[in-house]
């Protein structure tokens, strides 16, 4: 009799750990599916926003003075747009926004610094490294000469060629640093990388 | 004791079928998941898009 209570009170165990396992299983999956959605929708308002700029690309070539910005809206989406950034080796095609904020870097990447899309000087981007994404999460795969495609507003587009990357501690800005060549166009990749603790960086040049 | 013996079966028998609804039912809803993920998966976006942020 005792032997069938001690039976009864494991398999009570076994089934309590069985039903704990099929509940994360189903918030995993959960999870995964609302995660891939998200990148989904991000994606998709990216395109949206792209088509958007190139409207605004086109209408300011034929202008003899372009903007250099413009507010776009699209579904939830409603941010100053600079350019647009391609860099095809890591499937990168992303509107660059002005505002600095939280909710912008949720949405697309972000100018931090430095001088008007496409101009002489340093201009420093910053975008999230999601854990799935089309943000800036691949950019330690760019290795010297690879290709970064930014697009102004007046339709310019410069191609700029990597020559350094790195990780730096957070306190360090040094990469935003402008150049000691005034003529020389650079652009600085930034994301974070270790939770937030550290710093990844690519620095390209206009050829 | 007859009476007692009816509310508390727990005859080697009974603990196996007990056991084995367990394991169907947990056999079941593993296949729902991964049945009813699918089908989210492939089409449940166009639905759910309005309530999802970015």
């Amino acid at each position: 009799m005792k032997k069938i209570i001690d039976k009864i009170n494991k398999e009570k165990l076994f089934n309590v750990v069985i039903v704990l396992i099929v509940i994360a299983l189903y918030i995993f999956v959960g999870l995964y599916i609302y995660s891939n959605f998200r990148e989904r929708k991000r994606q998709e308002i990216a395109d949206g926003i792209i088509k958007k700029v190139d409207e605004q690309i086109q209408k300011n070539i034929i202008k003899s003075n372009p903007m250099e910005e413009v507010t776009l809206s699209y579904e939830d989406f409603n941010y100053t747009v600079l350019g647009k950034i391609r860099i095809k080796k890591i499937n990168i095609y992303q509107p660059i926004l002005k505002e600095n904020t939280k909710k912008a870097y949720d949405a697309s990447v972000v100018k931090i610094s430095g001088p008007n899309l496409n101009e002489n000087g340093n201009v420093s981007i910053g975008g999230h490294n999601y854990m799935r994404g089309n943000f800036f999460i691949k950019i330690n795969r760019l290795v010297k000469d690879d290709k970064i495609t930014i697009t102004d507003l007046s339709g310019r587009e410069v191609d700029y060629y990597v020559y350094a990357y790195g990780i730096t501690t957070i306190d360090d800005a040094s990469y935003l640093a402008q150049p000691l060549n005034k003529d020389e166009k650079i652009v600085t990749l930034v994301t974070c990388t270790k939770g937030g603790k550290e710093r990844y960086y690519v620095k390209a040049k206009a050829k | 004791m007859k009476d007692d013996m009816k509310l508390v079966d727990v005859s080697e028998e009974s603990v196996i079928k007990a056991k084995d609804k367990f394991m169907v039912g947990i056999y079941l809803s593993l296949i729902f998941l991964v049945v009813f993920g699918l089908i989210i998966y492939f089409f449940g976006y166009e639905v759910l898009k309005p309530i999802i942020k970015v």
